[in-house]
């Protein structure tokens, strides 16, 4: 079989692999398949068929020659300058830009070369009936590529092991206090009677999911109204009563957590519109 | 295709791989070339963490060194063997690619770090969420309107169902790789000695961006490979004829499509580059009568990439210009301000820890670049006799604005500008110094000994190119640093961010630069974009009720939350700005540590219109009600409410 012959069938098959891939993909997606299966589709369906396909379309004239790494580059290039034109033309003409639409948009663009290939490839086929047998790759080869597999895995090893060194600055254990409940989207002075109880739900979370232990104090104005010792497990919530002050107006209430050991305060502010109305 | 692919340089090359002078031979060697990367990146790796544990920077800088060195000096030396393949040298541009793109993904593994980077995560978020275009941006208003990066990533996460980062890594090594190889293709078309197409790749690679502004994920990232793939596939349309150049001009324009809808400024670039080379294809015709016509393909690019950003701005993006004008205006005003004396320039490598030797040749690699560019143009004459000539008269011209533009970096403004153009300009400098270096040093016998300086000189330029790009807090992790983009973003307000997202999600909230940043990318909050006309800085500055204007501004544009970081009184920011560049504030004089008082911040815990609502350690959240408590509020600036 001629060379042109075999690279058209090569890239004829390639192209319907990836295509092929594509078409997985989005089904995947639609399916809600689990990530393991979706990756080692959607990756070269995504983000090398449509370049493929297209570049294959675009150089199967006998006389052209490619070299596999700078065309498969190229493929992965216009696969990704792909993706922001049908993405750019989908929502253009109203349609949402969700993966499954532009999944469908890709198929919509690679699946025309992917034809065309084909039709291509099986043509020549046809033209030579024979097929050339492949030379095995010798012993030395494989054992070449092997360590050369292995030499690769190792470096990505030392990437992914210094990866797993790196981390974000931390600058130590910090607790979270919050009000929880109804407070939680506290806009503005809480409305309340002259000496009503009020419940003020507080949320103390740890960093570490250590328990919080220390004392949590409440002023009414300048007045401590309550202090209580607590243990609380990290993101428990606690609800502390205290009653409203007797005056009309607005009135300041401070909620002070200070944690046994670092003697961290931390503070939160209410504010209380004592009214008989 | 030969275009894509086999440049001339490649045909004259041995098919197999030869042997070759011992150590490039051995080190070119795949296995041994991936191992020595290996041991390099765990090098480098060593070197982060000592310099997040607050090692000292002589050290960590030396070990980073170290590590970079055994990794590209394997890829270089195959990139420059005498006997290496066509193929072999492929895999050389690949390799150095991948080597290069590791100090980047060691530095934040873990997601988001730089600025952009962060800035393009919300954008991400904010497409898998609404699943429209365009939304603007709270960090970085432009970018929504260039979603191409944002459409590419939102697919590929969806569809494949990965994580955001590695989605974003990925996508960032695929460019930063195939950016490489476009240099490496574009050598191989203009360049007659195949190890010319090899140091084209090479030089590229050390330019001061390529490590890692490029390599961060951000739109111009992605641009960039598509800048430098469109003017190779320009060039190989160029030197086809007939199907063969109609389609590689084909793929061009459709990559010039895909550019306009990822960034602005490249796409400027592009038809700056396509004008000049044009223009030079047309000013030196009767030099090289041959082959009229070739400025074509380049009229056909510049018409794309003008017409078609015109377009985009006028349909789509309307503030691009507004946004862009101010970075040239502010940089010219600055230059003219030091060149008349006036100040308002900046020092170099100010306050920086980078050792003396990186900054030493940091500050080298321009003069030795303009040394280079004047010999070569000066010995070649102009290229004289050289097949792509008028190609690389037009590429000259281009990167010798890489010389005009280092007085800028100089000026506050002009630095962001200049150091966005290195990575473009470079190109148009490696290309042009590539091939009469190569052919000087490896075509005559007598000048061989010249040769055991190259490894020296590429690691000389590689060393202070990379010095002259980011500063220490971007390029190195180390402990908290107030007011750093890089070091401020902590564990506590990453989780604070992601507890307000939860709690309030889609607010709109008043604070500083740097919990902004993490707020906006983790708590999907609408951050307040400070200026002279919106002063929300002002609540910060005084102990005083913020004025009736700004009241009448935070209450009707719905800021309902204040964020505050305990530590803005305590510090003044490493990067120099509390909220945005141009804020009038002064830094701090004599004893004071900070600009902003710490009374400022206590009274938010006395006021009525403020309830802090969430504590952490060192971040309080106040939820704002001014209409509550009945503060008065006008509508004009400078506007005096009458007090009941």
């Amino acid at each position: 079989m001629s060379a042109s012959v075999l690279t058209l069938r090569r890239d004829g098959l390639v192209t319907m692999l990836l295509t092929s891939c594509l078409v997985v993909t989005v089904l995947a997606t639609l399916l809600e398949a689990p990530v393991v299966v979706r990756v080692p589709v959607a990756v070269p369906g995504v983000l090398l068929a449509p370049g493929q396909a297209w570049l294959t379309v675009l150089s199967r004239r006998p006389d052209t020659r490619r070299d596999t790494l700078m065309s498969t580059t190229l493929a992965a290039v216009l696969s990704l300058a792909a993706l922001p034109l049908v993405g750019v033309l989908l929502n253009s003409v109203g349609v949402l830009v969700t993966p499954v639409s532009l999944g469908l948009g890709l198929l919509a663009l690679t699946l025309p070369a992917t034809i065309l290939v084909l039709r291509a490839s099986r043509m020549a086929e046809e033209r030579v009936a024979v097929d050339a047998e492949r030379p095995e790759p010798s012993h030395r080869t494989m054992t070449r590529h092997v360590l050369q597999a292995a030499s690769v895995a190792l470096f990505v090893a030392a990437v992914a092991w210094g990866a797993s060194w790196q981390h974000i600055v931390d600058t130590g254990p910090f607790a979270q206090l919050s009000y929880a409940g109804d407070l939680t989207h506290l806009s503005g002075p809480l409305v309340v009677r002259p000496s009503q109880p009020v419940t003020v739900p507080l949320q103390l979370t740890t960093s570490d999911g250590q328990p919080w232990v220390g004392t949590i104090t409440l002023r009414v104005d300048t007045k401590v109204e309550l202090t209580r010792a607590v243990r609380l497990e990290s993101k428990d919530v606690v609800p502390i009563v205290v009653s409203s002050p007797r005056e009309q107006g607005l009135h300041d209430v401070t909620t002070m957590a200070t944690r046994d050991g670092t003697g961290e305060v931390l503070i939160l502010t209410l504010r209380l519109r004592v009214t008989t109305k | 295709m030969r275009m894509v692919f086999i440049g001339q340089g490649t045909a004259a090359a041995p098919r197999r791989a030869r042997p070759g002078s011992g150590l490039c031979r051995l080190l070119a060697t795949p296995e041994a070339m991936w191992l020595l990367a290996a041991a390099g990146a765990l090098i480098i790796a060593a070197a982060y963490r000592l310099a997040q544990y607050g090692g000292a920077p002589s050290q960590y800088y030396g070990i980073f060194w170290l590590g970079m060195l055994l990794m590209v000096t394997p890829s270089t030396a195959r990139l420059l063997a005498k006997h290496s393949s066509g193929h072999s040298r492929a895999l050389g541009v690949l390799s150095l690619g991948v080597v290069t793109f590791v100090p980047k993904f060691l530095r934040n593994p873990y997601g988001p770090l730089y600025h952009d980077e962060l800035a393009h995560f919300r954008a991400v978020q904010d497409l898998l969420a609404s699943h429209v275009l365009y939304t603007r941006n709270p960090t970085i208003s432009i970018i929504g309107d260039f979603p191409g990066l944002h459409i590419a990533t939102a697919a590929v996460q969806g569809l494949s169902g990965l994580a955001f980062w590695p989605t974003a890594t990925l996508l960032m090594i695929l460019t930063h790789c195939a950016a490489l190889v476009a240099v490496f293709v574009l050598g191989q078309e203009l360049l007659p000695d195949p190890r010319g197409a090899g140091l084209a790749a090479v030089l590229y690679a050390f330019n001061p961006s390529y490590l890692y502004f490029d390599t961060q994920f951000a739109y111009e990232s992605m641009a960039m490979c598509l800048f430098l793939w469109i003017v190779a596939l320009t060039l190989t349309a160029l030197r086809a004829a007939g199907w063969q150049r109609s389609s590689r001009l084909a793929l061009a324009v459709l990559l010039t499509l895909a550019g306009i809808t990822t960034h602005h400024l490249t796409t400027l670039v592009l038809a700056f580059l396509s004008a000049v080379v044009g223009v030079s294809h047309l000013v030196f015709r009767r030099l090289v009568p041959a082959a009229h016509g070739e400025w074509r393909p380049w009229a056909v690019i510049l018409a794309t990439s003008a017409v078609g950003l015109l377009l985009w701005v006028l349909g789509v993006a309307h503030d691009t210009y507004d946004y862009l004008q101010p970075y040239v205006g502010s940089a010219l005003r600055e230059l003219a301000g030091q060149a008349s004396g006036a100040g308002g320039g900046r020092e170099l490598y100010s306050g920086s820890v980078q050792p003396l030797y990186e900054r030493l040749l940091g500050m080298l690699a321009p003069p030795l670049m303009i040394l280079a560019f004047f010999t070569t143009l000066f010995t070649t004459r102009g290229f004289r006799d050289w097949p792509a000539r008028r190609t690389l008269l037009g590429l000259a011209c281009f990167g010798a604005l890489y010389f005009l533009s280092i007085p800028f970096i100089l000026t506050p403004m002009g630095a962001e500008g200049a150091r966005r153009s290195w990575g473009f300009t470079y190109l148009g400098l490696a290309l042009c110094l590539a091939g009469p270096i190569s052919i000087w040093l490896w075509a005559k016998r007598r000048n061989r000994w010249v040769i055991g300086l190259v490894p020296l000189t590429l690691a000389g330029l590689l060393v202070g190119n990379t010095g002259a790009g980011l500063n220490d807090a971007y390029r190195f992790p180390g402990p908290y640093r107030f007011g750093s983009d890089t070091r401020s973003l902590t564990t506590e307000v990453v989780s604070l961010a992601r507890v307000f997202g939860e709690r309030y999600p889609e607010s709109r909230i008043v604070s500083d630069r740097y919990t902004n940043l993490a707020l906006v990318a983790y708590g999907r909050a609408f951050s307040a974009s400070p200026s002279l006309g919106f002063r929300t800085y002002d609540l910060f500055l005084r102990p005083t009720d913020p004025e009736p204007y700004l009241v009448h501004e935070l209450t009707t544009s719905g800021y309902t939350y204040l964020i505050v970081d305990e530590r803005l009184s305590k510090f003044f920011p490493l990067v120099g700005s509390y909220f945005e560049p141009d804020e009038p504030i002064q830094a701090p004089q004599g004893d004071q540590v900070s600009a902003i008082p710490q009374a400022a911040l206590d009274r938010f815990g006395k006021v009525p219109w403020a309830s802090k609502v969430l504590a952490t350690s060192n971040y309080s959240v106040y939820r704002l009600n001014f209409a509550a408590v009945g503060m008065p509020s006008c509508s004009s600036p400078g506007c005096q409410v009458v007090q009941p």
